[in-house]
C-alpha cells in the first residue's frame, strides 16, 4: 500500500536483514555439518568439480535473494507520494464523525487507549443523559440515583451502560466475539438510542440500535492541504520484484540444467538497467490557470482551467498534477488531478468545478508528481501558478429577509414598534389630558360624550442598535456531511441579509466575529454602511481560514467586545452552538442586558450513532438557551432562513 | 464527484494483453498454469492491490518456469518472460496512478510508458536472442548464467 503512515526506514530494514541473516546463517550451518562429515569420513568426500560448486553455490544464493526481495517488498517494502484529497473541504469537519470513529473502535491503537476511548464516550453519554434528565422534569439530585438504578429507560442494554455489570448472555457476547464488536460499542448505541427516545427526538434516520449506521467517513485517503506533504525524492522500488523473478529464473536456469531459463533473464535484466540509467526527473513547467466566473454568486459552479506546458528541453515521461484547490471549497464535478506526458513545449489542459462560498479562497501552488520513464524514482514538487490566485465570491443579500428584532431601542426615530406610549400609529392606551398634549391626539368623542379629556397615546416607533455577532471559531467549521458547505458560511450569508434589510428598516446595524482574530464594525447607519460590512464578510480573515496555531479565548473575547458594544445595543448571534462554550457566551451577554437572539445553523444529522448523540447535545444546549429567555432560531440544513424564523417566531408570541 | 481509486481502462487493458501474452507463449511451451495468471493479474489491478497483481505475476511466472524445464522453445520461454515482465511494470503502474490521480487515472502517461517499456525489454530480449542462437555452439553455459546474475546482483546492490 501507499506511505500514509511513512514506515521509519530503519525499522523496515532490521527486519528484513535479520530474515536475510537466517538464510546465511541456515547455508553455514549446513556447510560446517557437511564439512564435519567429510573430516570424519575422509572417503565420503566427493572429487568434486570446482565449477560445478560454483554454479551451485551462486544458483542457491540467488534463489535466497529473489525470495529476500520478493518478501520485502510484499510487505510493504515500497513508497509513493499518497496526496491528500484535495477535492474536500479541509476546513471544515463533520460533527460526531469522530464520535463514531471512537465508537467502532478505529482511533485507538492499543488497548489502553480504547479503554481510555470508552471512558470518555460513557462521560460524554452521561452529560448527555442528565441533560435529558433534567429537561424531562426529574430534580437535580435525584438524577444520578435514576441514572444509577436504570430506571429511565426500557432498555436493559442501554441502562447497563452507565451502571456496572454485563447486560450480556453468554450465547449473545460469544455472538458478539465471532463478529468482532466490542459490547461496550453495542451498549453505547442502545444508550444513545435511549437518551433520544427519552428526549421523543423520533424523526431519526438512524433508528436501530443494533445496527452501526451511516459512519461511511473518508476511508479512501486523507483530507488535508499540500503542506501537509512531504516533499522529497522517492524510490518506488517497484522494479524489486521484476529483479527477484530475473534471479529466480537464472537460479532455476542452472539449478535444472535449462539454458532458455537463463536467456529468460535477459528482458528483467534490461529493465533493471532502464532504472538504474534514469536519473531523478526535473521537468521545467509554466501552469497558468483560468476561472471562468471572476465574481460568482454563492453557491454557484466555477469551472476552473489550467494549463500546464513543459518549458524545459526535455521529455517528461510521467507528470502528475494536482491542483491546489483552495482548502475552503470543494469540487463537484471533474477532477483537478491530471496524468500526462509532455515533450518539450507541449501543453496540456483540464478543467474542473468548484462550488462558490462566500469569502475569498486563495488557491495553493499546485503539486507536481514527476517520474523517470521507468517510475523507478518519484519526485515531488510545488509549481507557482500564473493567472487567478484568488476566487472571491461576496454575500448578496435579496432583502427580502429579516430577523425581528426585540423592542430594546435608541431614542431614534426608526421602525421598531416598542412598547411606551406616545405619537405613532398603532393605538397603545388613553391617559388623562395634561396640558400641551397635541390637539389631534385628544379622545374627542369622549369629550363629546361628556367624559372628561383623555389623550390617546399610540406605540413609539423607534430605531434599534443591531450587532450581529458571527461565531467563526473553529467549532464553526462543521458541515452535515463532507460535500457541504459549512454552518459558518451559511452564517455568513444570513448575516448579510439580516445586516441589510436591518439597514433598509433605518436601524443602526454592527458586525463582530467572536474569533480568534479580531473583527468589529461599529453600529452604524446608512447606505454607505453595507459596503464596510460586504468587505468584512468576504474577506476578513477570521471568516476566511481556520484558526490555526491562534487560539481563541472567550473570556477575553468577551471582554474585548464589551468594551465596545453601545449600551443600547441588541444581539444577534449566528453560531452552530456545536459546543457548550457558545451557549455560555450567548446566555453571559444576555444577562449583560444586551438581548441576544440566536441564529443557530443546525449542521448536525441523525445518520449514525455518533451524529445522532451530537444532534441530540445540541437540542439540549437549544433548550438551555430557550430556558435563559434568549430568542432562538433553529435553522435546519435544507431549509430557507424565512421559513425557520417564522416556524420560532410563533413559539415567541407571547 | 467520486475520488474512487479507479484504474484506467487503458491500465485494465495493458495488464490484460500483457498477461495474455505470457500465458499464450507459456501455454504453448507446455506452462498451463500461467492461464490463471490472467484474470489474477486484472482482478489486483482492478482492486488496486499490488499483492493479488503480484499473485498474477507469479502464476505467469510459474508457466514460464515449466515451458522451460519442458524444453520449449527458447524464442517462446523468453516471449513468456517478457509478458510476464510487461504485466507487473503495466499492472504496477495503472495501480499507482489510480491511487495518486484517482478517476482521472489513465490516458497518454500509460500508453507512453508501457510502449517505452515494451520497446525496451523487446529489443533487449531480441538482441539476447541472436546471441544466445550465435553463442548457443561451443562456449560454456556456466559462463553466460554466471555473467547474467553478476550483472543482476550489481544493479540490485546498486538500488539499495
Amino acid at each position: 500500500m501507499s506511505d500514509a503512515r511513512v514506515p521509519i526506514p530503519g525499522e523496515q530494514r532490521d527486519r528484513s536483514l535479520s530474515s536475510a541473516a537466517l538464510v546465511t546463517l541456515a547455508i553455514a550451518v549446513v556447510l560446517v555439518l557437511v564439512a564435519a562429515v567429510f573430516i570424519a569420513v575422509p572417503g565420503l568426500s566427493p572429487t568434486l568439480d570446482l565449477t560445478f560448486v560454483i554454479e551451485l553455490l551462486m544458483a542457491l544464493f540467488a534463489l535466497a535473494a529473489a525470495l529476500t526481495f520478493t518478501v520485502r517488498y510484499l510487505r510493504g517494502d515500497h513508497e509513493q507520494l499518497d496526496p491528500p484529497l484535495i477535492e474536500y473541504r479541509s476546513t471544515t469537519s463533520v460533527p460526531g464523525e469522530s464520535l463514531d470513529a471512537s465508537l467502532v473502535g478505529a482511533r485507538a491503537d492499543s488497548s489502553a487507549g480504547l479503554y481510555r476511548q470508552i471512558k470518555d464516550i460513557r462521560e460524554r453519554l452521561e452529560t448527555l443523559l442528565e441533560g435529558a434528565l433534567e429537561q424531562s422534569g426529574i430534580a437535580a439530585d435525584a438524577v444520578e440515583e435514576t441514572i444509577q438504578s436504570g430506571e429511565w429507560t426500557d432498555d436493559r442494554i442501554a441502562a447497563s451502560f452507565f451502571t456496572p455489570g454485563q447486560p450480556f448472555s453468554t450465547i449473545e457476547r460469544a455472538r458478539l466475539r465471532a463478529t468482532q464488536i466490542r459490547p461496550r460499542e453495542v451498549q453505547a448505541r442502545h444508550a444513545i438510542d435511549a437518551i433520544a427516545n427519552r428526549l421523543s427526538i423520533t424523526d431519526r434516520e438512524w433508528v436501530d440500535p443494533d445496527d452501526r449506521g451511516d459512519i461511511s467517513a473518508i476511508e479512501e485517503g486523507w483530507v488535508g492541504r499540500f503542506e501537509d506533504v512531504e516533499f522529497r525524492d522517492r524510490e518506488t522500488n517497484r522494479w524489486r520484484l521484476v529483479g527477484a523473478l530475473t534471479l529466480t529464473v537464472v537460479g532455476l536456469g542452472v539449478l535444472l540444467r535449462a539454458p532458455s531459463l537463463v536467456l529468460a533473464a535477459v528482458p528483467g535484466t534490461g529493465l533493471l538497467a532502464y532504472r538504474y540509467l534514469g536519473s531523478t526527473p526535473a521537468p521545467t513547467l509554466v501552469v497558468e490557470r483560468t476561472v471562468d466566473e471572476d465574481d460568482p454568486r454563492p453557491g454557484e459552479e466555477v469551472r476552473v482551467t489550467v494549463t500546464v506546458t513543459n518549458a524545459g528541453d526535455g521529455m517528461a515521461f510521467d507528470l502528475r498534477l494536482l491542483d491546489g484547490v483552495p482548502p475552503g471549497l470543494g469540487v463537484v464535478e471533474g477532477s483537478p488531478r491530471h496524468g500526462t506526458t509532455l515533450q518539450p513545449g507541449a501543453k496540456t489542459r483540464f478543467a474542473y468545478v468548484v462550488e462558490a462560498d462566500r469569502g475569498e479562497h486563495r488557491f495553493e501552488s499546485p503539486l507536481v508528481v514527476a517520474r523517470d520513464p521507468s517510475g523507478g524514482i518519484e519526485r515531488t514538487a510545488t509549481v507557482d501558478a500564473e493567472g487567478a490566485q484568488f476566487l472571491r465570491c461576496e454575500p448578496r443579500p435579496t432583502q427580502e429577509l429579516s430577523v425581528p428584532v426585540r423592542t430594546q431601542t435608541s431614542r431614534d426615530v426608526g421602525r421598531v414598534v416598542t412598547d411606551s406610549g406616545g405619537s405613532g400609529l398603532e393605538f397603545h392606551s388613553v391617559r388623562e389630558y395634561r396640558s400641551g398634549d397635541p390637539m389631534k391626539r385628544i379622545d374627542w368623542n369622549r369629550a363629546a360624550r361628556g367624559g372628561g379629556m383623555a389623550t390617546l397615546q399610540f406605540r413609539e416607533e423607534h430605531a434599534a442598535t443591531v450587532v450581529l455577532l458571527i461565531d467563526a471559531r473553529d467549532e464553526a467549521f462543521v458541515a452535515p456531511d463532507r460535500v457541504s458547505s459549512s454552518a459558518l458560511e451559511r452564517s455568513l450569508g444570513a448575516a448579510a441579509e439580516v445586516f441589510v434589510s436591518r439597514l433598509d428598516s433605518d436601524d443602526r446595524v454592527g458586525l463582530a466575529a467572536l474569533a480568534a482574530d479580531d473583527c468589529w464594525l461599529a453600529p452604524g447607519a446608512g447606505h454607505g454602511h453595507w459596503p464596510l460590512a460586504r468587505r468584512l464578510l468576504t474577506t476578513d480573515s477570521a471568516f476566511t481560514e481556520t484558526g490555526g496555531t491562534k487560539r481563541f479565548y472567550p473570556i477575553v473575547a468577551m471582554r474585548r467586545l464589551r468594551k465596545k458594544l453601545p449600551k443600547n445595543a441588541q444581539l444577534v448571534l449566528f453560531s452552530p452552538l456545536c459546543d457548550d462554550t457558545a451557549v455560555w457566551m450567548a446566555r453571559r451577554l444576555h444577562a449583560y442586558g444586551y438581548p441576544m437572539t440566536v441564529v443557530s445553523p443546525d449542521p448536525t444529522t441523525t445518520v449514525s450513532p455518533g451524529r445522532t448523540a451530537t444532534h441530540l447535545e445540541r437540542q439540549l444546549r437549544l433548550s438551555r438557551l430557550r430556558r435563559a429567555d434568549v430568542r432562538v432560531i433553529d435553522w435546519e440544513f435544507d431549509e430557507p432562513l424565512a421559513a425557520a424564523t417564522a416556524r420560532a417566531t410563533r413559539r415567541w408570541s407571547r | 464527484m467520486s475520488v474512487d481509486r479507479t484504474p484506467s481502462r487503458q491500465g485494465l487493458a495493458l495488464t490484460g494483453g500483457t498477461a495474455l501474452l505470457a500465458a499464450i507463449a507459456a501455454s504453448l511451451g507446455g506452462g498451463f498454469v500461467a492461464l490463471l495468471g490472467v484474470p489474477l493479474a486484472l482482478l489486483g489491478v482492478r482492486r488496486t492491490s499490488r499483492r493479488v497483481l503480484a499473485g498474477g505475476v507469479f502464476a505467469l511466472f510459474a508457466g514460464v518456469v515449466l515451458a522451460g524445464v519442458a524444453e520449449a522453445d527458447p524464442g517462446i520461454v523468453l516471449l513468456a518472460m517478457v509478458g510476464t515482465v510487461l504485466c507487473w511494470d503495466v499492472g504496477e503502474n495503472a495501480i499507482s496512478l489510480a491511487e495518486q490521480l484517482r478517476t482521472s487515472a489513465g490516458g497518454r502517461v500509460e500508453t507512453v510508458h508501457a510502449a517505452a517499456s515494451a520497446l525496451l525489454a523487446g529489443g533487449v530480449a531480441v538482441s539476447g536472442y541472436v546471441v544466445f542462437l550465435l553463442s548457443s555452439g561451443g562456449q560454456p553455459g556456466v559462463a553466460l548464467s554466471l555473467l547474467v546474475l553478476g550483472t543482476v546482483l550489481v544493479l540490485l546492490v546498486l538500488g539499495e
